[in-house]
Formats: C-alpha cells, structure tokens, sequence
C-alpha cells in the first residue's frame, strides 16, 4: 500500500505516446490497475485499427477481405460515426485517402482514448487526464482545486505553448493541425492538403466528437469556428498566421 | 461523461487568476483615478501607467474585465507616472478638490469621490483620457478612460494590447478562460498537459509533455 496523490504514467501506443496524470489520494497499486486497462484497451484497438498492421479488420477490409458488415462491433460503430461526421461536415471529414483506402485515424485516436478513459472513472478515479498524442480527456480537477491546464503548442514551433485553456470539469480537447507529423490531414471535398489554419483545437465534453470536429474545422478553415459552436457545448480555437 | 466534484476535503476554489485579476486591474484603474484627480489641482493631469502585472501575472488573461464588486486586495502597481494624452473633449483637466487617497485595495468604480456634482452626473460624456503607450516587455498596452461630468471614471477601453506575434489565436467564445503567451513564457509550470497536432513517439519524447510528465 502506498497511498500517494499524485500519480504519473506514460507509454507508447498507438504510434504516439499516452500519458495519464491521476490527481486522486489513492493506493499507487490502484493506479497502476487503471493505467494497464488503459493501455491494453488502447493495443486492442489499434491492433484493429491500424494501416500499419496487416492483420489488422482495417487493412483486411481494404484488401477486399472483410466484408464492412461483417466486421467486429468497433469498427462498425466508427464507421457509423464517421459517416455520420461525413455528412454532418458537408465533407471536410472524411475517413478515406484520397486514393479511396480506408484510413479512419482522424477518428479513431479521440474516439479510443475516449472509450480508455472510462475504464478510470469505471476504477473509481475522479480526478484525471488521459492524453494520447495531445488528445485530452480529463475529469475533475488538478490536486490543487484548480481546473485541468491545457497548453495548446505553437504550430510555428512546437517546443513552445501559444496558450494555455483551463478545461472545465470532464471536458476534452483536441487539436489538428500541420506541425507535428507532417500535412497528415486532407481536405475531404478537394482532395488537397491545405488549409489557412496552422492549428484548430476544440474544447467539448466528448474527446471522439472534439477531435473528429478538429479536424474538420481546421479543413474548414475559417468557417470551422462556426461550424463546431454549432454543437452545444463545443468551443473552437483557431490559429492562424496573422490572423 | 459525468462531471463529477473532486472528493471531499478538497476545494474547488476559483483560479488564482479569477481571484486576483480583476482587483489587479480594479487597483490599477483605481491609482489611475487618483492620481488624475491629484494632478488636476496642480493642472496637469497625471495618469499613473497601469501595472505591468496584467503582462507578467502568471494568469493574466488577455481580455481586461474590470468586476466592480471585486475589492479583494492586490499587488501595487507600478509608480512610473506617465502624461496622458488627450483624446477628444476638453484638453483642460477636469477641476475637482482634492480627492481623498484611495487604499490600496480597489474601490468600487461608482464609490470614486464625487465633489461638486453638477447637472447630470450620472452620464459618461465627460472627459475622455488616453494613457500613453507604455513598451512593457511582451508589448505595448493603452487604454483609454472617460469621466462624467462629476467626474467620476465610468469607461476603461483598452486601445492597444500587446499583439505582435507571429501567430494570433482567435477566440470566438469567451466562455473558456484562455491565457495568452505572455503569460504562458513565464509559468509553464501552470501548464500539466499539452495539446497539438499529433506528435510521434519520437517527437514526444524530446517534447514538452515529457517534461511534464517527470515534474514533481
């Protein structure tokens, strides 16, 4: 038993790295529990999702393998989600490459990370947050009383934090944009990478809808901020140069 | 998700920056007054340059509320004494008596002294009054104040924030607090997660979030 009030865990998974920050007094051993669900939840799911594993329903679908309506309960509830985001967008989303392969990433990261968080609060963990590649879920609030502080980094330099968003109690953010892993966003009706945005982040109470709303937005351009208040409860924080 | 209260024994108190902010600027705006009010016995008027603490607080947002039920004490702002300069009106300095030194905490805007009231004094179609710019580190700031013809303050606008970056974000809905730069580049230790673009593993681990996971 070590009773401690601040717990900190980091991994790699999903080709990025989850991080999960637990501000409840509780036994270290109940910590650890909670992260390992989280984290092998999150290699289940990329191991059906993943472009990059060949076994995985994704590709066996792309190959012509799998039919879409035989595949596992997941990922036909991404696909419903993802035509739904399709159409919601007027097709900003979309959750094919250009070449017409299959490539629900842009969903699927918030959407996991989203359905891993609630296996804390499942444990009995309030006070939290769970980021996978700077995808945020959190619940309660820091050790301290204070709100969950989000830096939102600089797309222009990525060592630096342009703001910082104090997230209200058991909302997410999200953020798309050019900077970190290259242009790895399309634009759903022109098929081009562009985008006058150089970072689009949204603030919600729902990580799957916060992301796949980011990503739109910021294809979207300077419309996305409209686009996305138009859900209840959603925020939108565009940067642009010069703006 | 639910939104569950933290557990018990812990409080869920405002941030430091809803605490403190407005009384940082209701002082500042208050010393202003005061020092305008001196300076109008003498003939010129002196506006006293507002704290530099909305730049360097630590949770400064960039939006200036000024909450007149707000009295909570506050940091000093600086003493630099700066001219003002006219903007439109009458350039003389409005006349009063001698106004009664304000305490350090802020008083409520409508509780400033009020001598010889005239005809309507509740109307702010008095003097207007811009300070100058003032070069603080991350920029320049201006605002600009307007009296009634008691002359009591009734309007602070600010004309000039600092907005030099490359970048700008811009906030649709003022609903979420959101702390500029500036205050980001002096407190990053406020900061307990980041959000961007997606990052490798690679990128991650030589990034910003790893520091912030090994923090105490």
């Amino acid at each position: 038993m070590t009773i401690a009030l601040n717990h900190k865990f980091v991994a790699k998974a999903m080709g990025t790295a989850a991080s999960l920050h637990i501000d409840d007094v509780c036994d270290a051993d109940v910590a650890e529990r909670a992260w390992r669900s989280v984290v092998d939840l999150l290699w289940s799911i990329e191991q059906k999702f993943s472009t990059f594993i060949e076994t995985s329903e994704i590709s066996r679908i792309s190959r012509g393998e799998l039919h879409l309506l035989d595949a596992s309960r997941e990922v036909i509830e991404v696909f419903d989600a993802c035509t739904w985001l399709e159409h919601a967008s007027n097709g900003a989303f979309r959750a094919r490459r250009p070449d017409g392969t299959l490539d629900p990433a842009g969903f699927v990261k918030g959407w996991a990370t989203q359905r891993a968080s609630r296996l804390l609060t499942e444990q009995g963990l309030n006070n939290w947050y769970l980021s996978v590649g700077g995808d945020i879920q959190t619940l309660g609030r820091q050790a301290s009383g204070e709100l969950w502080s989000v830096g939102i980094i600089d797309p222009t330099d990525n060592q630096q934090v342009r703001c910082i968003v104090e997230i209200p109690e058991g909302f997410a953010i999200a953020t798309s944009g050019t900077s970190a892993r290259g242009r790895h966003i399309w634009d759903g009706v022109t098929d081009k990478f562009v985008s006058p945005l150089l970072s689009f982040s949204v603030v919600g109470p729902d990580l799957m809808w916060a992301d796949a709303f980011a990503t739109a937005g910021f294809v979207m351009g300077p419309q996305g901020s409209t686009w996305v208040e138009g859900f209840d409860r959603y925020q939108a924080i565009a940067i642009s140069a010069q703006g | 998700m639910s939104q569950n209260r933290p557990p018990i024994g812990r409080q869920s108190k405002p941030t430091f920056a809803r605490q403190v902010m407005p009384a940082v600027v209701l002082t500042a705006v208050g010393v202003g007054f005061v020092s305008m009010l001196d300076g109008a016995t003498t003939g010129s008027v002196g506006l006293t340059a507002v704290a530099t603490n909305p730049i360097v607080d630590p949770n400064a947002p960039t939006t200036i509320v000024a909450d007149p039920n707000t009295t909570a004490p506050a940091a000093q702002p600086t003493n630099t004494t700066l001219a003002p300069t006219p903007v439109q009106g009458n350039s003389a300095a409005p006349v009063a008596t001698a106004a009664p030194a304000a305490p350090a905490t802020a008083a409520p805007i409508t509780a400033a002294p009020v001598t010889a009231a005239p005809s309507n004094p509740g109307a702010c179609d008095g003097d207007v009054v811009a300070s100058p710019s003032a070069q603080f580190r991350y920029g320049v700031i201006q605002l600009q104040t307007q009296f009634t013809t008691a002359n009591v303050l009734c309007n602070v606008t600010v004309l000039q924030f600092p907005n030099d970056r490359r970048t700008s974000v811009q906030i649709n809905n003022y609903a979420l607090p959101i702390y500029n730069q500036e205050a980001v580049q002096n407190h990053s230790a406020k900061i307990r997660a980041v959000s961007g673009a997606t990052y490798s593993w690679q990128a991650y681990v030589a990034a910003l979030q790893a520091v912030l996971d090994s923090r105490p």
